[in-house]
């Protein structure tokens, strides 16, 4: 997807739109082309060429027929978006209130990737849990993608006081190649409780690029579990800002990469206040030729005592040309706080693979049962039933088909 | 049931067996013992077939079907299945994956290898239950990561208690009674002697004569740098344990 491609998407969609706005939109696409996916922060980007990936994509538009019906689960409410159309704005969910968004969200200041994302911008939705309102059941918002393309939604979640729910954002392409490019500011008012899944999962050939801001008040609790399942190219900023006491935060990540995936993770654990805890817990599992970044950032503010704030970042390497590069990045402004971090890259354990096999276990399902062992650290942290269940069942479900770690007891490979 | 002739076996390059010969029958019990460094644990590791060792000569034939076939053609989970059991000397810890799971998986694939129906997670449970009782372990044990945390005793336990689920025919116990106080040593002598039976045998590799007051073995080997220099009957085991291993080293040497 190459500036002629993206051009041409931008000219069809312009056709659509009031004049002025289709001259902003050039505007912006204009001002990517000048830029690229340079910011200010040099090594914001320092490991993942964006663009080079952009460019890579295979870029052949197809059409595809497809019935929204066998998306329906019936347990689980979910917003469709189809090519970036937004099918259904209003789900009727007591205390959930949800509507089109046209409006641009709070962003990070990506100049580039903001400047892409204003130009392709896509309908997004604003989803606001009402005060009181506890749900069972997750939300979920599902992109389908049918056609070849750059999608662009932007996400507005609110969370009122005392409520709590589950969100989980989820893709389903069919065939298709894309760039998809999201931002979404979340806003946990004081006491409400969110938990946050984000699952990146596509076919090879698609760019997944997610920036979010979270910003979490007096004595509410967020959770981000994201989840990088396949793609060309995942990357994920997020910025989580504990802004009053009592508010805590927590990031945690799985990522699985085989062939020539390309993972990377970059967050920001924002302390500005006293008085707030965060935990973070990043792990990843990397096969063939593919690379892994892990970036966390935890950023103390001088006034923001008694913070206690854990990261951790674990990788296991499955093959010898995958890659990781690890780095977390304290930045410790007050005095009084907890801060603690580690980094690990390791194989699987040879004496655990022997110790497996020498109980009848297969040498291939041996190393799928420890590779799972190894994520399920992360999935566990999913406290929804029904959506740690589902993750659950992705993550198998890639380590036993994508990975070269081979087949399982219901279809012996011999 | 297992015959092993002029075995000869290296790790990174070291000879470590150099030329083993042993045989033993359906409802024996052999010990072997020897000092440090004598090749024991790689004796038992080698039969499991433990990636490490490379087998340089020699054969091992083992009892399938009433014939004997070279086991070292078969990897480390077929020979599991064929009724090989390998208790480890230090069993591993696997964060991650639960002890529960680890036993059915492993239950379930020796049934499919034998032709025996799976067993579904309660009629498994059920199945479960009555072993963890001989061993006197506590339910708790199933939820927990396979041996992550476990006492010393509790993970030699937990090697007993697999053995116990996957009934194998030849039991090769390394060094079972380290780190066991005098409690935990019973409860594990008995759980292996209830599952001694006609059928199977059990050959442990141990340093001490100690474990040997618990489960009495048919025949004591000593194995000194990599061979048997001498076997006899229990009463080998009482004669080491009174006047150690160095009448026999220096007549070796002699």
């Amino acid at each position: 997807m190459n500036s002629e491609v993206l051009s041409t998407i931008l000219e069809k969609r312009n056709a659509l739109f009031h004049p002025e706005e289709s001259l902003t939109r050039r505007q912006h696409l204009e001002k990517f082309f000048a830029s690229g996916f340079k910011v200010r922060d040099q090594d914001f980007y320092k490991f993942t060429n964006v663009s080079r990936f952009l460019e890579e994509l295979n870029y052949a538009p197809i059409n595809r027929a497809f019935d929204l019906n066998e998306m329906i689960d019936e347990n689980l409410p979910t917003l469709f978006f189809v090519d970036g159309d937004l099918q259904n704005p209003e789900l009727k969910i007591s205390g959930v209130k949800t509507s089109l968004l046209k409006e641009d969200v709070k962003a990070l200041n990506l100049d580039g990737a903001t400047h892409l994302h204003s130009a392709m911008k896509t309908d997004g939705v604003k989803i606001e849990i009402a005060k009181n309102t506890r749900l069972e059941s997750p939300i979920r918002i599902l992109n389908i993608f049918t056609k070849s393309g750059i999608w662009a939604p932007s996400y507005s979640i609110e969370c009122h006081p005392f409520s709590e729910a589950t969100i989980i954002e989820e893709n389903v392409s069919l065939e298709s190649s894309y760039a998809y490019f999201s931002q979404s500011y979340i806003k946990l008012h004081p006491t409400a409780k969110l938990e946050h899944i984000q699952i990146d999962d596509g076919l090879m050939d698609s760019v997944h690029h997610g920036s979010s801001i979270v910003d979490v008040l007096k004595d509410a609790t967020y959770r981000n579990v994201l989840l990088h399942v396949a793609g060309k190219l995942n990357r994920r900023n997020v910025e989580i800002n504990m802004k009053e006491a009592g508010a805590h935060g927590e990031s945690y990540n799985l990522y699985l990469s085989n062939g020539k995936e390309h993972s990377d993770i970059h967050t920001l654990i924002n302390h500005e206040a006293a008085d707030t805890t965060s935990d973070q817990l990043a792990k990843g599992i990397l096969d063939g030729e593919s690379r892994g970044v892990f970036t966390g950032r935890i950023h103390i503010h001088p006034h923001a005592q008694r913070v206690a704030a854990g990261q951790l970042n674990k990788n296991l390497l499955l093959s010898k040309k995958a890659q990781m590069h690890s780095q977390p990045q304290l930045e410790i402004f007050a005095d009084d706080v907890k801060c603690s971090h580690g980094s690990t890259t390791g194989q699987l354990s040879p004496e655990e693979v022997f110790y497996f096999e020498a109980r009848g276990i297969p040498r291939e399902k041996a190393r799928t049962l420890l590779a799972f062992g190894f994520g399920l650290e992360v999935v566990m942290k999913i406290q929804n039933e029904v959506a740690r269940d589902k993750v659950s069942a992705i993550v198998m479900e890639k380590l036993k088909t994508k990975f070269n770690l081979g087949g399982s007891h219901e279809h012996p490979d011999k | 049931m297992i015959e092993i002739k002029n075995l000869t076996a290296t790790v990174d390059g070291n000879e470590i067996l150099k030329g083993i010969n042993l045989t033993v029958k359906k409802g024996e019990v052999h010990a072997i013992m020897g000092p440090n460094g004598s090749g024991k644990s790689t004796l038992s590791k080698v039969i499991a077939g433990h990636p490490a060792y490379e087998v340089t000569g020699g054969e091992v034939n083992f009892e399938i079907n009433g014939k004997m076939k070279n086991l070292l053609e078969l990897d480390p989970a077929d020979r599991a299945k064929e009724g090989i059991f390998l208790g480890f000397q230090y069993p591993i810890e696997v964060p991650g994956v639960s002890n529960f799971t680890f036993l059915k998986e492993s239950f379930n694939q020796i049934c499919e290898a034998q032709g025996l129906e799976k067993m579904d997670d309660q009629a498994f449970l059920k199945h479960l239950r009555g072993k963890l009782k001989i061993l006197e372990m506590n339910e708790s044990f199933l939820e927990r990561s396979v041996n992550e945390g476990f006492s010393g005793g509790e993970k030699k336990k937990n090697e007993i208690l697999q053995m116990a689920i996957l009934n194998p025919r030849l039991s090769l116990l390394d060094e079972t009674d380290s780190g066991l106080d005098i409690d935990a040593l019973k409860i594990v002598s008995n759980g292996v002697n209830s599952l001694k039976s006609r059928f199977n045998a059990t050959i442990l590799v141990t340093h001490y004569q100690r474990l040997l007051d618990y489960i009495v073995p048919d025949y004591v080997h000593v194995l000194y740098k990599g061979k048997i220099i001498k076997s006899g009957d229990k009463s080998l085991a009482l004669e080491l344990e009174e006047k150690g291993y160095d009448w026999l080293i220096n007549g070796e040497k002699q």
